[in-house]
C-alpha cells in the first residue's frame, strides 16, 4: 500500500510530462530572452523576395535599435527600431527610423510607426511554449492596412540558419470587419539570446484565387555598431 | 492499639472531666455512649452508631445538656456514618450541624474535615474540597502524625490536583509525599504484607506515574508506572488496577512514538478490561490500538481494531450514538486505506495536521510553472475541515530584470488525506492601474489545486493556475512540494 502511495505522485509527474504546453510544467518555455534588445548590435538579414513590390531589389536588411527609449504618455517605454533596406551593391533603397517596439514580461509588442497606438501588435506572448496560442484585436483602428485581427501560435522548435531549437511562431492577420479572405501571415523563428533569426511574411487569400506573395529574410550576421 | 487507647483517654478527658453541665444523662453514661460510638466507628458498625446517636442529637431537650465536645462528637459520628453508608444528604446535614461545636483541640476534627472534604469532592467543589483536605491533613499531623488516614487525605488531594484541577506539579508533590509516607508506614510493620504493598504503594506509584505523564516527564512516568506494574502483577486478579496501569504505560510509549511497545501494553490493558467485562474501556482500548496501528501504517491491524471498537460501541452505546458513528468512520476510513482505494496520510492538507484539526501551519513551496520557477510559502490556519492561508511566491526571471510575484490567498477544504484549494492572486486582483497597453490584458490570476499527504510532513500538491492576462503570472499546471510543521 505504501509503495502504491509513493508511486502515485511519480506516475502523476510522468503523466504531466507526457502532456504539452501549459499542462506540462516541465515543458520548455521561453520569455524575454528570445527577443533581446541590444542597441550596440546590428542584425543583418539576407532577403528572398517572392513577388512583393516593397522588397523589389532588396538584397539585405539591417535592423538596429536606438540607444535611448521613448517614454510615451501612457508611461510605456518604447524601443525605436531602424530598418534599412540595401540593394546588392550597398545602396540604401529605403529605410524606417521610427518603428516602435516594447518588450516586457507579457510579450513583445509592435506599435508600428505611431506613438499613439492603443492596441499594439502582440508578436510574442510570454512565456512561449509549444502549442501556445493567443489572439488580438486592433480596437477602432487597424494594425496595418485593413487588418484588425490576429491569431498567433507557437508552432514548434526547429533548427534554422545554424541555430538549433528556434521557436517557430506564426502570427496571422485577418480583416474582421470587411472580410475579403486575405491573410497576412508572419512566421518567425526566434532563438534565445539572439533574437529573430528568420522571418517569412506572405499574403494569401483563403480561397486560393491569387498567388501568394511574400518575403523571406534570414539572419546573416550580427555586427557591432 | 496504642493509638486506640490514647484516643479513648483523650475522649474521656474531653467528655467526662471537662463537662460541667447537668443533664439528663450523667457524665459517665455520656462517656460510655461516646465510647460505644468510637468503638462502633472503628468497627465500621455505622448502623449501630446511627441507632444510638441519631435520636440523641435530634432530641433538643436531651442534647442541650451535653458538653460541646460531646455534641461535636455525636454529630460527627452520625454524619460520618451516614457518609459511609452513602447517604450524603444526611451526612451533610449532621456534619454541618457539628460545625458550631468545632474545637481544634478535639482530635475528631481531623476526621471531621476529612469527611467534609469528601462531601465537597462528591459535589465537585474541588477547591473547597482541597481546603478541607488540607485542614484535615494539618490536624492529623497535629494529633497523630502516623495515622494511616493521612495517606488517604494526601491521596485525595493528589487526585484532585491530577484529575480535577489539572495542576500536575502539585499532584506530583503530593503523590511523592504519599509514597514516602506509605513506604515509611509499611516499613514499620513487623511482617511484610504484599497485599498492603498493593493497596498503598501500587496506587501511589501509578498515580505518581500518571502525574508525571501529564507533566510530559515521560521517563519518570515510566519508572513509576513500572514500579506500580511490578506490584500489581503479583495480583493478576486486580484487573482494574492493572488494566489502567498498562493503559497508562501504553500512552507514555505512544507519546514517545514507540508504537510497538505501546501496542504491547494496550493489549495487556485490553485483556484485563475484557476480564472485567468493562465494555467502555474495551472500546477505548480497541480505539487506541487502531490509532497506534494507524501510526505504524499497519492499516490491516488498524482496520481490525477499529472494527472491534465499532461493533462493541454499537452494542454498548447504540448504533446512532456519536461515539459509535465516530468509530465507524474511523473504521471505514482505514478500511479504504488497507484495501488500497485511497492513498493515505494521517495528516492531510500538507503536513502535521489532520485537516479536521485546528491549527496553524507554515508551508514552504517550490513551484514549477510553465516559463518560470517560483519559490515561496504560506502561513495560515486550519479549522474544522477548512482553512485559509496567504502565500508569497517570487520568481527570479531568467532575464534577471524582474521578479515574478504571486501573492495568493488560498482557501482550502479537506477530507481524508486530500484537500482542495482555491487561490486568488491579490497582486493582480488589486491592480487598479490603467492599462497602458491595451493588447496586454491585466492578469487576473486564480488557481485551483489539490494536495495530498505523501508523508507526515510532506505533501504534494498539483495546481492549475489560470491567468486572464499573460506574462509571467503563473499560468498552467505546476506541482508543489510542501513542508508543514506543527506550530
Amino acid at each position: 500500500m505504501k509503495i502504491k502511495i509513493i508511486f502515485f505522485p511519480i506516475i502523476f509527474v510522468l503523466f504531466l510530462l507526457s502532456c504539452s504546453g501549459p499542462y506540462n510544467p516541465f515543458s520548455d518555455s521561453a520569455g524575454k530572452e528570445v527577443m533581446p534588445v541590444d542597441p550596440k548590435k546590428i542584425y543583418v538579414y539576407s532577403v528572398f523576395n517572392n513577388g512583393t513590390s516593397t522588397y523589389y531589389n532588396v538584397a539585405k536588411l539591417e535592423y538596429f535599435y536606438n540607444e535611448d527609449q521613448i517614454e510615451i504618455d501612457t508611461g510605456d517605454k518604447l524601443w525605436v527600431l531602424n530598418k534599412y533596406a540595401y540593394d546588392s551593391i550597398g545602396n540604401i533603397l529605403w529605410y524606417y527610423d521610427n518603428i516602435y517596439y516594447s518588450i516586457n514580461n507579457f510579450g513583445f509588442f509592435s506599435y508600428g510607426t505611431s506613438l499613439f497606438t492603443e492596441y499594439p501588435i502582440k508578436f510574442l506572448d510570454f512565456p512561449l511554449y509549444v502549442g501556445k496560442k493567443w489572439e488580438g484585436h486592433s480596437g477602432n483602428y487597424y494594425f496595418f492596412s485593413s487588418y484588425d485581427t490576429l491569431v498567433a501560435s507557437v508552432e514548434g522548435r526547429e533548427d534554422v540558419n545554424g541555430y538549433d531549437g528556434c521557436w517557430k511562431v506564426k502570427v496571422k492577420f485577418f480583416e474582421r470587419e470587411f472580410y475579403y479572405g486575405y491573410v497576412y501571415e508572419f512566421i518567425r523563428w526566434y532563438k534565445e539570446g539572439i533574437g529573430m533569426v528568420k522571418d517569412s511574411e506572405y499574403i494569401y487569400d483563403v480561397y486560393g484565387t491569387y498567388t501568394p506573395v511574400g518575403v523571406v529574410i534570414n539572419l546573416d550576421t550580427i555586427i557591432e555598431r | 492499639m496504642k493509638n486506640f487507647i490514647l484516643i479513648i483517654i483523650i475522649l474521656l478527658s474531653l467528655n467526662i472531666f471537662s463537662s460541667s453541665e447537668d443533664g439528663y444523662l450523667d457524665d459517665l453514661e455520656k462517656a460510655s455512649l461516646q465510647l460505644d460510638s468510637l468503638s462502633f466507628f472503628y468497627l465500621k458498625s455505622y448502623d449501630e452508631i446511627i441507632k444510638i446517636d441519631e435520636p440523641i442529637v435530634n432530641d433538643e431537650n436531651l442534647f442541650t445538656y451535653y458538653s460541646k465536645g460531646y455534641k461535636f462528637g455525636a454529630l460527627f459520628y452520625v454524619g460520618a456514618s451516614y457518609f459511609e453508608k452513602g447517604n450524603y444528604e444526611k451526612a451533610k446535614k449532621y456534619l454541618n450541624q457539628a460545625k458550631q461545636y468545632e474545637d481544634d483541640k478535639n482530635f475528631l476534627i481531623s476526621h471531621y474535615y476529612y469527611y467534609l472534604g469528601n462531601l465537597e469532592e462528591s459535589d465537585k467543589n474541588y477547591y473547597q474540597a482541597l481546603d478541607y483536605y488540607k485542614k484535615s491533613k494539618k490536624y492529623f499531623y497535629q494529633f497523630d502524625d502516623q495515622n494511616s488516614k493521612i495517606s488517604f487525605v494526601l491521596f485525595y488531594i493528589g487526585q484532585i490536583y491530577l484529575y480535577n484541577v489539572n495542576n500536575y506539579d502539585s499532584a506530583i508533590v503530593y503523590f511523592e509525599k504519599i509514597l514516602e509516607f506509605d513506604k515509611n508506614m509499611l516499613s514499620k510493620t513487623s511482617q511484610k504484607d504484599p497485599r498492603k504493598d498493593f493497596e498503598y504503594l501500587a496506587y501511589d506509584y501509578s498515580r505518581l506515574g500518571e502525574s508525571y505523564y501529564y507533566n510530559k516527564s515521560y521517563e519518570k512516568a515510566k519508572k513509576n508506572l513500572f514500579s506500580a506494574m511490578q506490584i500489581g502483577e503479583k495480583f493478576p486478579q486486580e484487573y482494574s488496577f492493572n488494566a489502567f496501569n498498562y493503559y497508562l504505560i501504553g500512552r507514555v510509549y505512544y507519546d514517545q512514538y514507540n508504537y510497538d511497545s505501546s501496542i504491547v501494553y494496550f493489549k495487556k490493558s485490553l485483556d484485563n478490561y475484557k476480564s472485567l467485562d468493562s465494555k467502555k474501556n474495551v472500546i477505548n482500548l480497541y480505539d487506541w490500538l487502531g490509532l497506534t496501528y494507524e501510526q505504524k501504517y499497519d492499516y490491516k491491524q488498524a482496520e481490525e481494531n477499529y472494527y472491534q471498537a465499532y461493533i462493541n460501541a454499537k452494542e454498548f452505546y447504540g448504533e446512532y450514538d456519536k461515539k459509535t458513528i465516530n468509530l465507524k468512520n474511523k473504521y471505514e476510513e482505514v478500511s479504504g486505506y488497507s484495501s488500497g482505494s485511497y492513498s493515505y496520510q494521517d495528516y492531510s492538507s500538507g503536513s502535521g495536521f489532520r485537516i479536521k484539526d485546528e491549527g496553524f501551519f507554515v508551508n514552504l513551496d517550490y513551484m514549477r510553472s510553465v516559463g518560470r520557477n517560483y519559490f515561496g510559502g504560506g502561513i495560515g490556519i486550519l479549522e474544522d475541515g477548512g482553512g485559509v492561508y496567504i502565500g508569497y511566491y517570487f520568481s527570479p526571471a531568467k532575464e534577471g530584470e524582474t521578479f515574478g510575484k504571486y501573492l495568493p490567498v488560498v482557501m482550502l477544504s479537506g477530507f481524508n488525506s486530500f484537500s482542495l484549494e482555491f487561490s486568488c492572486d491579490l497582486i493582480s486582483l488589486f491592480d487598479f492601474s490603467n492599462n497602458v497597453n491595451k493588447s496586454m490584458s491585466k492578469p487576473r490570476c486564480f488557481g485551483f489545486g489539490f494536495s495530498f499527504g505523501l508523508l507526515k510532513f510532506l505533501n504534494v500538491k498539483t495546481q492549475y493556475f489560470w491567468s486572464g492576462g499573460g506574462g509571467y503570472s503563473p499560468k498552467g499546471v505546476s506541482i508543489n512540494c510542501g513542508f508543514r510543521f506543527f506550530m
